[in-house]
């Protein structure tokens, strides 16, 4: 017969070999590959020559001189804020919409969920051609008497637009997860405000917004870990232009591996990039902490 | 007849000599024959190319039935890197085709050296400007499999409509003035919208397409030694050259900023900038479509961007010998086959000098401008920084920024990665 400490260890011995394959795969796929580029940014190697030479914190030093990494620095976070700030607020909006039970509820929940589905590739493509000075969305602006814009061609609009088809993109997957959290409040706790003389603004603001908040963080992180890893529209709709005005972190770190071949230079800058999204999830977490339960 | 011993001795030598020089190569090509092996060739994605070169493979594998050779294509964004990572994975194909990122590669030991190769005849039957970009310092890392080299396409019924002469040879080029006027007279607007654009680029706001303006002006992008370019791409030629770019987008607006995919054959485009190959494009999937095409416009001087694919091989092939046969095969042997299916430029003087039509409107535009006109892409190992600074900033002038402060930021950064080189 097995004592504690034995039933303990067999636990322990199940659990393991349970969580065995997965660790293997992260191990292999994730924190080598991370370990190997923390060590090739100590080196200056090209992908094109298997002669690695130590360079020490050069590479580090200069992406933090090179004015195109800072330009590309500043348009993710600006990008990051954007995207995330309106992203949860159209998502926030729209499952407050569908909560209600209006007709065609299963249709709205599908039309807005197909965009998440479809291929950026093919929606990057689709945006490119509809924000053409001969596309849609200027036809639509003619038709309704109103002067075309640039968008992609221009410094200032450029960087918008990616954000607007970007929010038009993921709102439908982050909509379900705020639609699920308001599924899962209590409706008693209305009730009872409702009972106490609270308005619907009330409500809202004491009893949802803070039931919502585990939803709120997991809607904030990922959208921020996915907004700092934005490539394929850039990579597909600006080139990083005009003026570098879409130029972002990834893109840059993807040209000066792949095209530049400068494979110490990118995993330097790589570290940076997971340097800043890990404190930055870091900071998220703890100041969306919540103790509140239902 | 008895043979006297001078004579002897000197048949003797002479014997002796053609045996030295024979065997080493009858050697090679016994044991190329006898062995079985597999070479891998790697081309740019394009369904017409690829039909032509598999038709040309069946013939190398017909006349060396121990070689199998397993053809790959990859779209052309794509085909660098997938180079450059299968050597970084020490897996590179055994040949495949390059183009001016020779110098990118070479200097890195990627490609093999093939002077040992390379004949002088052999070198000798190729056009100077093909013997550019596979060349890096004054060794061959490739032979060319064409040229390639760029004219005006022009809509005979909207000419025929405007009264507009259609130029055929090369000394009535259209001067700036005269383009721009053309260009102008073409083009149509209902309000806001244009109907037809003057003017279109296939190879859109790329150096490829726009150097020929810089060095019509007298104008250079890098120094002559490739290892800067402020003094160069700021200079006030290429300024100058490069406002007059710019008026074509915002002054006279005879040229969109986006690209118009398919708009010269179908009606959207009055004159257009293309390649020479583009003449197959538009006889295969535009048959009706009546065009001409006329020499590219000049300015101080003439010029006319060249270049195309050499075949390369990889310098760590375990068969260099049996690699050399593929390439010899592909751009020698079969060099009229493929200029015949592919629509490329000939680049030996002999396929010239042998086949008439070379000689003929419009082949003779785009090879009298070869032949007089030609200007090459910079060639250098940083080449692919400098294509994307370039695109950045051929963007920025057509959208209407400041020229000389454009062209001053980017001969700044060019620097910079020029001093550098690839890769570091």
């Amino acid at each position: 017969m097995l004592g504690i400490s034995g039933i303990r260890r067999q636990r322990y011995q199940t659990a393991a070999a349970f969580l065995l394959p997965a660790a293997i795969g992260i191990i292999l796929f994730a924190i080598l590959p991370i370990a190997q580029a923390v060590r090739i940014s100590f080196f200056d190697y090209s992908l094109l020559n298997p002669e690695q030479i130590p360079v020490g914190l050069e590479n580090y030093d200069r992406a933090f001189k090179d004015p195109v990494f800072q330009v590309a620095l500043k348009n993710t976070l600006l990008y990051t804020v954007l995207l995330v700030t309106f992203q949860t607020a159209a998502a926030l909006g729209l499952a407050l919409l569908l909560k209600q039970q209006v007709r065609g509820l299963a249709f709205f929940r599908s039309a807005f969920f197909i965009p998440v589905v479809t291929s950026l590739v093919v929606i990057s493509t689709v945006w490119k051609l509809m924000y053409n000075s001969q596309g849609f969305i200027n036809g639509v602006l003619r038709t309704a008497s109103l002067s075309p814009q640039p968008f992609l061609s221009s410094v200032d609009q450029a960087l918008l637009s990616l954000v607007a088809m970007s929010v038009w993109k993921d709102v439908g997957f982050y909509m379900l997860i705020f639609l699920a959290g308001l599924q899962a409040i209590p409706l008693e706790l209305y009730e009872s405000a409702a009972i106490d003389g609270a308005s619907r603004l009330q409500s809202f603001g004491r009893i949802t917004l803070p039931l919502l908040r585990r939803p709120s963080v997991f809607v904030v992180v990922v959208g921020t870990i996915s907004a700092f890893k934005v490539f394929t529209p850039v990579y597909l709709m600006t080139d990083g232009g005009p003026a570098e005005s879409t130029m972002v972190i990834v893109f840059y770190i993807f040209r000066s591996a792949f095209r530049y071949f400068q494979m110490g230079y990118a995993s330097a800058m790589s570290v940076v990039l997971l340097v800043i999204v890990l404190v930055l999830t870091l900071v998220q977490f703890r100041l969306l902490r919540t103790t509140v339960e239902y | 007849m008895v043979l006297k011993p001078p004579t002897r001795i000197l048949a003797g030598l002479v014997t002796l000599l053609v045996l030295t020089l024979a065997v080493p190569t009858l050697v090679r090509h016994t044991a190329l024959a006898q062995q079985r092996l597999t070479l891998r060739f790697w081309m740019s994605a394009d369904p017409q190319l690829e039909a032509a070169i598999d038709e040309l493979l069946r013939g190398y594998t017909r006349a060396n039935p121990n070689v199998t050779v397993q053809r790959d294509a990859f779209p052309f964004n794509e085909y660098h890197q997938k180079i450059a990572t299968a050597s970084a994975a020490g897996d590179p194909p055994d040949v495949f085709w390059m183009d001016v990122r020779t110098a990118a590669f070479a200097a890195q030991g990627t490609l093999l050296v093939l002077d040992k190769y390379l004949t002088p005849q052999n070198k000798g039957d190729i056009l100077e400007s093909g013997l550019i970009e596979p060349v890096w310092k004054s060794h061959i890392y490739g032979v060319p499999m064409h040229e390639l080299t760029e004219g005006l396409f022009v809509n005979r019924a909207m000419f025929e409509e405007a009264g507009i002469k259609i130029p055929q040879r090369v000394e009535e080029a259209w001067t700036w003035d005269e383009f721009v006027t053309n260009a102008r007279r073409l083009t149509r607007r209902t309000g806001d919208r244009t109907d037809v654009w003057g003017f279109g680029v296939l190879r859109h706001l790329s150096d490829w397409s726009i150097l020929p303006v810089i060095v019509q002006n007298n104008g250079a992008v890098l120094s002559s030694d490739m290892k800067k370019a402020t003094g160069s791409l700021n200079s006030p030629a290429v300024v100058e050259a490069m406002k007059w770019y710019q008026d074509l987008f915002t002054r006279h607006r005879v040229i969109a900023i986006d690209p118009l995919p398919d708009g010269f054959p179908t009606g959207k485009i009055a004159i257009f900038q293309a390649p020479s190959t583009y003449r197959a494009v538009l006889d295969r999937r535009f048959p009706d479509f009546k065009y001409a095409v006329v020499p590219m416009f000049k300015g101080k001087r003439c010029a006319v961007t060249a270049g195309g694919w050499n075949v390369s091989i990889a310098a760590r092939t375990k068969n260099p010998d049996a690699a050399w046969s593929l390439v010899d095969w592909l751009t020698r042997e079969k060099h009229a086959d493929w200029v015949r299916t592919s629509g490329y430029l000939p680049v030996r003087k002999s396929l010239i000098q042998k086949e008439r039509q070379f000689r003929q409107y419009p082949w003779d535009i785009f090879a009298t401008q070869l032949q007089n006109c030609a200007i090459h892409r910079p060639h250098t190992a940083a080449y692919n920084f400098f294509f994307d600074t370039f695109l950045a900033v051929a963007k920025d002038i057509a959208l209407g920024r400041d020229v000389q402060r454009t062209l001053d930021d980017a001969s700044s950064r060019l620097d910079v990665a020029l001093s550098r080189g690839v890769g570091r």
